[in-house]
């Protein structure tokens, strides 16, 4: 299948989306229900409740507006409603939303009930809904699109052959000129040279080296031993024994291609190429914070079997894992095990992800997708005043 | 299958099952990152399931083990050439 077969949705600033949603965003916990019965009512929106969003501040607050806004700027969202209890916050996000020049409107609850509210954005999620399913599906490059990927559930067929697999297809994309985001702070520990050297100039590198030390100065901060959880129990079973054996094989799926910045949490990259975001290991709140940073396809390597997906990004599963490609099947995209059977070359591996990736672009469900995986996780950084 | 055993690198201390390995049955490895063919040989003396690391060479307590061409930690007892690699026998130099 070659690029110029590539359909998706262009939007008003250029950027490249493969799904067409009208998000339905609150701006804190008690506007969800009001987010719900809109979405109820309408029911092809998306709804994006979330447990947070009151008496936030600081660096928290202002990850939680570059979140909301970022899932409402995602390209894979053509229109967006914004509801929460007072006007200035909701106000905040639709502007932030609205420089994409994609159409969005704001609902405060305050003043008027849900009822009400729910009435009004109702209507207005109605005329999103027929706009946006009028917009067609126009020829597509990769080199125009942002994509991102992270491992979880993983075990050592990660390191041998999913994510060298995946790795390989990031170098082809970057060569190409798409944008890709790379993540996880925590579990490049033991790798986080190889991951510096990787750096595009020694600012860049210094960036790395700084944003890693600090992440995991913080983790020693709130209760000093990572290794209760790192390796998870799941690693453990799959044969990961050290926090360094897992980061060394996590690394792999980085390929080789210079990284041009490092992003601060859910921050999207200002130009094409690698990019390697600070982020949550959790999968959910990684896959979250790349949806906030304007991916519209996420490659996903299990080793074990992990099974999340995001409301608005398409999650890629592959695994290279024989048992967990047969006792899993129904959540796995590409099954790569013939990587450790030895009736597959990492060429093919390779190839198979790519056009698991050019179908899920063009519209295929993916198995997260269509076995209603929405996970929407919010980084948190401190407790709310 | 041709191996029942992967290894990242030439100088790596263990490799990876990529099959279940039975104890005292011959098991051929590959070297995945060399330009050259790498093979070697190793009889495990114990059972290893699939994705679990096998030692390659012989090794004291407190030896740094090589992975991936790199340190993933440091043995906590001596071990030998066929024995099960894993948390009962390595650590963290992270800790």
């Amino acid at each position: 299948m070659s690029d110029q077969e590539l359909k998706g949705y262009r939007r008003e600033n250029g950027a490249i989306g493969i799904r067409n949603h009208v998000v339905i965003i609150p701006v804190d916990d008690i506007s969800n229900a009001a987010v719900e019965g809109v979405s109820k009512l309408i029911p092809q929106t998306t709804p994006l409740p979330h447990p947070y969003g009151r008496l936030q501040y600081g660096e928290d607050l202002d990850l939680l507006f570059r979140t909301l806004i970022g899932h409402g700027k995602n390209p894979n969202v053509g229109a967006a409603i914004v509801i929460g209890i007072e006007p200035n916050w909701t106000e905040k996000i639709v502007e932030g939303i609205a420089e994409t020049g994609k159409p969005v409107a704001g609902f405060s609850i305050e003043t008027h009930g849900d009822l009400e509210t729910i009435r009004k954005a109702s209507k207005k999620a109605k005329e999103f809904v027929q706009k946006v399913t009028e917009i067609p599906r126009e020829p597509v490059k990769l080199e125009e699109m942002t994509f991102s990927s992270k491992c979880g559930e993983s075990d050592t067929t990660t390191g041998l052959a999913s994510n060298p697999a995946v790795g390989a297809v990031v170098d082809r994309l970057v060569e190409k000129g798409s944008t890709f985001i790379i993540g996880e702070t925590s579990e490049v520990t033991g790798a986080e040279h190889i991951i510096a050297d990787q750096a595009v100039n020694d600012e860049v590198k210094q960036d790395f080296l700084d944003m890693f030390d600090e992440y995991m100065e913080e983790i020693e901060y709130h209760g000093g031993d990572i290794h209760g959880s790192q390796p998870t129990q799941g690693n453990i079973a799959g044969g990961l024994s050290t926090l360094e054996e897992k980061g060394l094989g996590n690394i792999e799926k980085a390929g080789n291609a210079p990284i041009q910045s490092v992003l601060d949490y859910a921050e999207g990259p200002s130009g094409p190429g690698l990019h390697f975001m600070k982020s949550s290991s959790a999968a959910a709140e990684m896959v979250t914070l790349c949806a906030a940073g304007g991916s519209a396809a996420h490659l996903f390597t299990t080793g074990q079997g992990n099974i999340v997906g995001h409301p608005i990004l398409p999650v890629i599963k592959t695994t290279a894992n024989p048992k967990t490609a047969s006792e899993m099947d129904e959540h796995i995209d590409v099954d790569i095990s013939g990587l450790l059977k030895q009736t597959m070359k990492m060429e093919e591996a390779g190839d198979a992800l790519m056009k698991a990736l050019k179908r899920t672009i063009n519209g295929r469900r993916t198995a997260a997708e269509t076995l209603r995986h929405k996970e929407f996780i919010l980084t948190k950084l401190f407790p709310s005043a | 299958m041709k191996y029942q055993i992967f290894v990242h690198d030439e100088e790596d201390d263990v490799g990876v099952a990529v099959t279940d390995l039975q104890e005292g049955n011959k098991a051929k490895a590959k070297v995945l990152k060399s330009e050259e063919l790498v093979e070697k040989e190793v009889t495990p003396k114990d059972e290893i399931p699939l994705t679990h690391k096998i030692a390659l060479v012989d090794m004291e307590e407190g030896h740094e083990v090589i992975e991936y061409g790199e340190v993933i930690g440091r043995t906590s007892q001596k071990i030998s050439a066929g024995e099960h690699v894993h948390t009962h026998n390595i650590q963290s130099l992270r800790v």
